[in-house]
């Protein structure tokens, strides 16, 4: 269960109809298991994982499909709009195709009760790139 | 005028308010009653006695823009029956109809329509299918008959505006096209409006401000069905419409375009009057299109949207593309290299901007130029009524298989997914050879054509010339062998010989004495392109030319028959030939 409710307003539970395309258009997820030793941490993120399991955005940096191929043996991630092709285990890092920017990870631990949880937000927007997209980074 | 010259109208007013000014006459039936009193305002009879001789040439490739016009009128009208029924809102519904699969499944009222028009509407599933396939037949026809057009010349003066107006309808119908695909808001049309929300966001500056506009707020909001079905059926058709009648005025006002022949002119139209054969012709074809559609709606299914069920933003799968005519910007799409620019705090998504807001604009920009850039550089400014065959003007046939080769290769790099399954082949290496292709392909096409017309020119002169190949060999006495030739017979030569001699612009020095420095580099440009255009051409021989090389053909054969009668093999040819 990632939902946490201290952290996330929304029940989805409780979402339907647009609301519910909404959310999901931003908030799919893709958690993905591998051998821990498989997982060449990025700087910052060496705790994102739990146990070889990682989460990232479903949403593809490019237009915005929903990410599905597995590629099971390299852990790439392969979309089917335009086959941008995504790292799991260098974080989420364009190995190639149109994508100019890597997937947003989410990063993960175990709460007391032993339940996978995020440990926050996505650190930057999900999905498709725009305008205004670095505004609040340093610069 | 002066006022007193002003002719007094009170007399006319008067004889009109009682009866008619010329009665009719006893016998005249209601439907000549109907007629005059309609020509008594409108003027209809002048104008229908003009237009009803109208004469149109005949030739099999006039015939593509009207499967464009009657597949349009398919369109309209199994568009109309399909508005009974669907149900443009995106209001989520429980399915309750007969597909089975779907039975329980929450979905837009959209999608809910469209499974009813398709499994519980009386012919729904045909009439859907007629409206699809008659859209593909509509674009594919646009296309070809824009071909046809551009490789006869049909596009020069007086009918530059008319071949603006039809690339217009190509990209009108285009839109058109996608704003119909997406209604049915399944997995993958919906899929196709999620990518259409990425591009707009990529726009600079505005892009995020224009997706919450479209979308009536976050995406996918409520909003964009309903607006895309009055775009879909009012706006967007309302537009087609008036191009249409626009294309067609313009079409009966210049007149057609005719092959050259005996007989026909660039001042006078060949062909059948409009009553009773063109009419019947068209009219015809009508069905005959209408049928083709109704074939294909009924034998082979397209768009089956309950396969793969409604839009989630959170499902699709592999090979999803898009509906054929928007394959090539996707091709650019997938092959463009990842460039995103972040600078100053703003990002520039190059691998969006280039090959979705850049090139189709550009691409129909440059289409719609070509008659203007051709004018310009070959300094032709006459009014031309006679086609020209396509190997007669080769570097605008090169042009266009050039465009044609990039179009194609975008279009094959949109399915390199399906290639690279279908053919066992690496997605990348075919990603990369794409790259290179839609560069490198364009040019090799043009110079491969080019080179190709001018070995057609050269062939007609050699027919001209020296005859055509009857395939008969003689032996002469000496044991050497040599085909026999015979002059081409004179409709033949018409037709080749009925063109103009290409002249290279060469700019005076003396003329660009006063002329701006600016003015003098146009020029030189020009005299470049206008030699590329025509420096390579055959020119069509000299009347003295032919007369020459008749008599020296006659003189040939002569000697040839000689040979043959007080020779040893008396099997030739005999003389009669
Ligand atoms: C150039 C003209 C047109 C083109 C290219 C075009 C194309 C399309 C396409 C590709 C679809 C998707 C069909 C499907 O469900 O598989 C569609 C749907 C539809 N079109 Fe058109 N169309 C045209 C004109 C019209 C007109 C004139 C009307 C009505 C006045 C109309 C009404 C509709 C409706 C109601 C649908 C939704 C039906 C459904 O989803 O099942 N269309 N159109
Ligand atoms: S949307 Fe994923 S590659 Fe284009």
């Amino acid at each position: 269960m990632l939902f946490n409710p201290e952290r996330y307003h929304v029940d989805p539970h409780e979402v339907e109809g647009i609301e519910l395309q909404v959310h999901k258009s931003k908030a799919s997820l893709i958690l993905h298991r591998m051998h821990p030793s498989e997982i060449k941490p990025g700087k910052g993120r060496e705790n994102w994982d739990v146990g070889g399991i990682v989460a990232y955005s479903k949403i593809c940096t490019h237009v915005g499909c929903p990410i599905s191929l597995n590629e099971r043996t390299t852990h790439h991630l392969l979309c089917p709009c335009h086959q941008s092709t995504f790292d799991l285990t260098d974080s989420g890092r364009v190995v190639f195709g149109p994508a100019g920017r890597p997937l947003p990870q989410l990063p993960l631990e175990v709460d007391e009760q032993g339940y996978l949880v995020a440990q926050s937000d996505f650190t930057e927007p999900v999905g498709p790139s725009y305008w205004e997209r670095d505004y609040d980074e340093p610069w | 005028m002066s006022l007193g010259d002003r002719p007094d109208m009170s007399k006319v007013a008067k004889s009109n308010a009682g009866e008619p000014a010329v009665p009719p006459s006893r016998g005249s039936q209601r439907a000549g009653a109907v007629a005059n009193w309609a020509d008594e305002r409108l003027g209809l009879g002048t104008m229908l006695k003009k237009n009803l001789r109208k004469v149109f040439p005949d030739h099999w490739s006039f015939m593509l823009g009207e499967i464009a016009l009657w597949s349009f009128v398919v369109l309209l009208l199994t568009g109309v029956f399909l508005t009974l029924w669907y149900d443009p809102s995106m209001t989520e519904v429980q399915y309750a109809g007969s597909y089975d699969p779907l039975r329980g499944v929450h979905m837009s009222s959209a999608f809910a329509s469209t499974l009813d028009i398709s499994f519980d509407v009386r012919g729904g599933l045909l009439l859907r299918q007629m409206h699809h396939w008659a859209a593909h037949i509509f674009i594919a026809a646009m296309m070809i008959h824009l071909l046809r057009v551009y490789f006869t010349g049909a596009f020069r003066k007086p009918r530059e505006l008319n071949w603006v107006i039809g690339c217009l309808l190509l990209l009108l119908g285009t839109i058109e096209g996608f704003t119909g695909y997406s209604l049915p808001d399944d997995l993958l049309s919906g899929t196709g409006v999620r990518a259409a929300d990425g591009f707009v966001k990529a726009t600079p500056v505005v892009g995020t401000y224009m997706s919450f506009f479209m979308f009536g707020g976050e995406f996918p909001g409520d909003a964009i069905i309903p607006r895309l079905y009055i775009a879909h059926v009012l706006l967007l058709p309302g537009l087609l419409l008036a191009l249409i009648a626009a294309h067609m005025l313009l079409l009966v006002y210049h007149k057609h375009t005719q092959w050259p022949g005996p007989g026909r002119t660039e001042q006078n139209v060949v062909g059948y009057p409009l009553l009773p054969v063109y009419a019947a012709k068209a009219g015809g074809f009508f069905f005959i299109v209408f049928g083709a559609c109704a074939l294909l709606g009924g034998l082979f299914s397209i768009n089956n949207v309950w396969k793969l069920g409604p839009y989630d933003p959170s499902k699709v799968t592999a090979g999803s593309q898009p509906d054929w005519y928007m394959g090539w910007p996707d091709g650019l799409l997938r092959i463009i290299p990842p460039w995103e620019t972040h600078i100053w705090g703003v990002t520039l998504s190059w691998n969006i901007m280039l090959p979705i807001l850049v090139m189709p604009p550009l691409m129909i920009t440059i289409l719609a130029l070509l008659p203007f850039i051709e004018q310009w550089v070959t300094g032709d400014k006459r009014e031309h009524h006679l086609l020209q065959r396509p190997r007669n003007a080769p570097t605008r046939t090169a042009i266009m298989v050039a465009l044609m080769t990039f179009y194609g290769l975008s279009w094959a790099a949109g399915g390199n997914d399906i290639i690279a399954i279908k053919m066992d082949l690496s997605i990348n290496q075919i990603t990369y050879f794409m790259r290179a292709a839609i560069f490198v392909g364009p040019v090799i096409a043009f110079m491969i054509t080019k080179r190709w017309c001018i070995s057609l020119q050269r062939q007609d002169k050699e027919k001209l010339l020296h005859g055509y190949e009857t395939g008969v060999l003689v032996r002469s006495p000496a044991g050497g062998y040599a085909e026999k030739h015979l002059p081409i017979d004179e409709h033949q030569a018409y037709a080749l010989t009925a063109r103009d001699r290409d002249e290279v612009y060469v700019p005076e020095e003396d003329d660009l004495d006063g002329v701006s420095p600016r003015g003098r580099r146009l020029a030189r440009l020009r005299a470049k392109l206008s030699a590329m255009f025509f420096a390579d051409n055959v020119q069509k021989p000299t009347a003295a030319e032919v007369e020459e090389s008749r008599a020296h053909a006659e003189h040939e054969l002569h000697e040839l028959e000689h040979q043959i009668a007080t020779g040893p093999n008396k099997h030739g040819p005999s003389s009669d030939h």
